[in-house]
């Protein structure tokens, strides 16, 4: 499939996905939610050879969308002091979210897709207190939950309609990639990170400062920790495209600028 | 007559669903699985279940199938109130800390869309799409009356009609589908579904007016939160939409806001029952039950017709 062709597609899913979440009050109160372009990507790459209507695969996707949509939405849900009526529709909006899946797929008669995102759910909610606990035995431990957290939700769809395990596993490396290199980004722009909260509870146990109150030495080193494991997702990335017969080519595309804003995010570091 | 007898019959049948529901809630977190049951075991009248089980007489009643209708149902019910307590930051539900207080509010996020997930993966062991397309409408719908709620807060000029609207999403709609898909999943006729939805929502709307009653004439022990508490939230139900008729009592609702104190909310109240419109209040709530009485008529199975005129009359007059 060309690039213009599989761009043209994830423009329509998302403008589909824009309309679902348009909600006149909402948006008033709470930030337009984020969709993200390579999730879509790579749900429409899996579903391609599928024998299904060009309307269902649209709406199976959307659907999807909608749920990862939803969980984020609820992400946001702090314990702070913040403005009452914000966290009440941040609250609402995300149960808006969810529900329209839920329509969408009824509407299509998928019945065996709602159960099986609807057991997505359960495991990424399970996954995500782990996370947010940071109960895991080791880093390790703690990368792997915050994969699960990133990807089940996809990697379930992928597998009910393609089941490709290199795709499969393609698809968990190329979201926690992006999500360990947003964590960086947040951590280099002074921003709270769970991924560098996790690296001094378990690579610096005896420290009790946040990350922004660390030496320039254990910051340096915190960092070198995470790129390796973003390294390791890289190389992950690579074998499993070579295990693949063909991949999309916006997805090659996307892989490649994914790996390159890694890039820049070290030389920002190691600049200082 | 307690509650509980008016459905008897119905005994093994509920008690199956209370460890269905139990069983139901089991997670490989523990922490999910804990506040979960925490929940769960506060208690709850488990008006939902009951109202499916009777709606589910009206069809081929086989309980292994229905039973998966009313635990979804319960389940909804209590992933709503895991949130509503994040949304309202309460610390108390039914006498016992929320999840929100006993741990904090995004475990009790994530632990109500676990709930909400489970819900609906016991929905789809009904293989019926009707089902589905009744449960998923409804939950769109609740959560824009959810959302119009808190639009509509401390707005003083609203009509009688925005209420009822919200009220009929809030709480009608679950109770009327809780009737209705108890019937579609043992494959009652149409007409008999629809009818049941009918006679839920009425039911539902009497209900919460009721509810909204209480929250000024009930005592703070009866209702485990202060009296007036939703109108000091911003929430204006019936009987302050009747007490604003007056001028006078519409100008010291309107300065209610949420620091507003005990003392100042006992004023308030007072105006609210003195000018008569707990009772008009009553009567819409008995309007609406009469026309659920109705209702019935247009059905089929004479002792589920008289369980279901028991339980709509037990919720037309209850006290709290």
């Amino acid at each position: 499939m060309s690039v213009q062709v599989s761009q043209q597609q994830v423009a329509a899913i998302k403008e589909s996905i824009r309309k679902e979440v348009t909600q006149d009050y909402l948006k008033k109160y709470i930030e337009t939610p984020y969709i993200d372009e390579d999730r879509i990507l790579l749900l429409i790459s899996s579903i391609a050879n599928q024998t299904i209507t060009e309307h269902e695969k649209e709406q199976s996707i959307v659907a999807t969308m909608l749920i990862q949509i939803a969980l984020d939405t609820h992400e946001k849900i702090t314990n702070l002091d913040e403005a009452l009526k914000n966290r009440q529709l941040t609250v609402l909006a995300g149960d808006y979210f969810s529900s329209l899946y839920y329509k969408l797929l009824s509407n299509m008669s998928n019945v065996q897709l709602i159960n099986i995102l609807a057991k997505a759910i359960q495991t990424v909610n399970e996954y995500k207190v782990l996370v947010y606990k940071m109960e895991a035995t080791d880093i390790d431990g703690f990368i792997d939950n915050l994969k699960k957290t990133e990807s089940i939700i996809a990697t379930e769809f992928i597998q009910f309609f393609d089941g490709n395990s290199s795709f499969v596993s393609l698809s968990e490396e190329m979201l926690l990639l992006n999500r360990l290199i947003r964590e960086k980004e947040k951590a280099i722009s002074g921003k709270h990170s769970i991924l560098f909260e996790a690296l001094i509870n378990f690579c610096l146990p005896n420290i009790e400062l946040s990350f922004q109150k660390l030496k320039r030495d254990l910051k340096i080193e915190l960092f070198k920790i995470a790129n390796r494991y973003i390294e390791q997702s890289m190389q992950c990335i690579e074998k499993e495209i070579a295990n693949l017969p063909t991949i999309n080519s916006l997805l090659n595309q996307r892989i490649k600028s994914l790996i390159q804003r890694t890039n820049t995010t070290s030389i920002i570091l190691e600049e200082g | 007559m307690k509650l509980q007898l008016t459905y008897s019959f119905l005994k093994t049948d509920i008690d199956l669903i209370e460890k269905e529901l139990e069983a139901a809630i089991k997670s490989d977190s523990a922490v999910i699985q804990k506040a979960s049951l925490n929940l769960l075991k506060a208690g709850g009248k488990r008006i939902r279940p009951v109202f499916v089980l009777l709606g589910a007489k009206f069809g081929d009643y086989h309980i292994q199938q229905v039973k998966n209708v009313a635990v979804a149902l319960e389940l909804i019910h209590m992933a709503t109130l895991v949130h509503d307590d994040v949304i309202d930051d309460s610390e108390l539900r039914r006498g016992k800390p929320t999840v929100k207080a006993e741990w904090d509010n995004r475990i009790a996020m994530y632990t109500g869309d676990y709930i909400l997930a489970t819900a609906l993966q016991y929905m789809t062991k009904i293989d019926n799409i009707l089902a589905h397309q009744v449960l998923s409408n409804s939950l769109v719908e609740v959560c824009i009356g959810e959302i119009e709620q808190i639009k509509d807060k401390y707005r003083f000029d609203q009509h009688l009609k925005d209420y009822l609207r919200r009220i009929k999403r809030k709480t009608a709609l679950l109770i009327a589908i809780s009737c209705q898909l108890g019937a579609i999943s043992t494959n009652a006729e149409e007409k008999v579904h629809r009818t049941l939805f009918r006679f839920g929502y009425y039911v539902g709307m009497s209900y919460q007016i009721i509810d909204d009653i209480l929250d000024f004439t009930g005592t703070e022990e009866q209702l485990g939160k202060p009296a007036g508490e939703d109108l000091r939230q911003g929430n204006i139900t019936l009987p302050a939409l009747f007490a604003m008729e007056d001028e006078r009592i519409k100008k010291k609702i309107e300065r209610v806001h949420e620091h507003t104190t005990k003392e100042e909310m006992s004023i308030i109240i007072q105006s609210i029952i003195d000018c008569g419109a707990i009772e008009r209040s009553y009567e819409v709530s008995q309007k609406y039950l009469k026309k659920a009485l109705e209702t019935l008529d247009m059905l089929p199975n004479q002792r589920i017709k008289k369980t279901l005129a028991q339980l709509a009359k037990y919720i037309g007059k209850r006290k709290f």
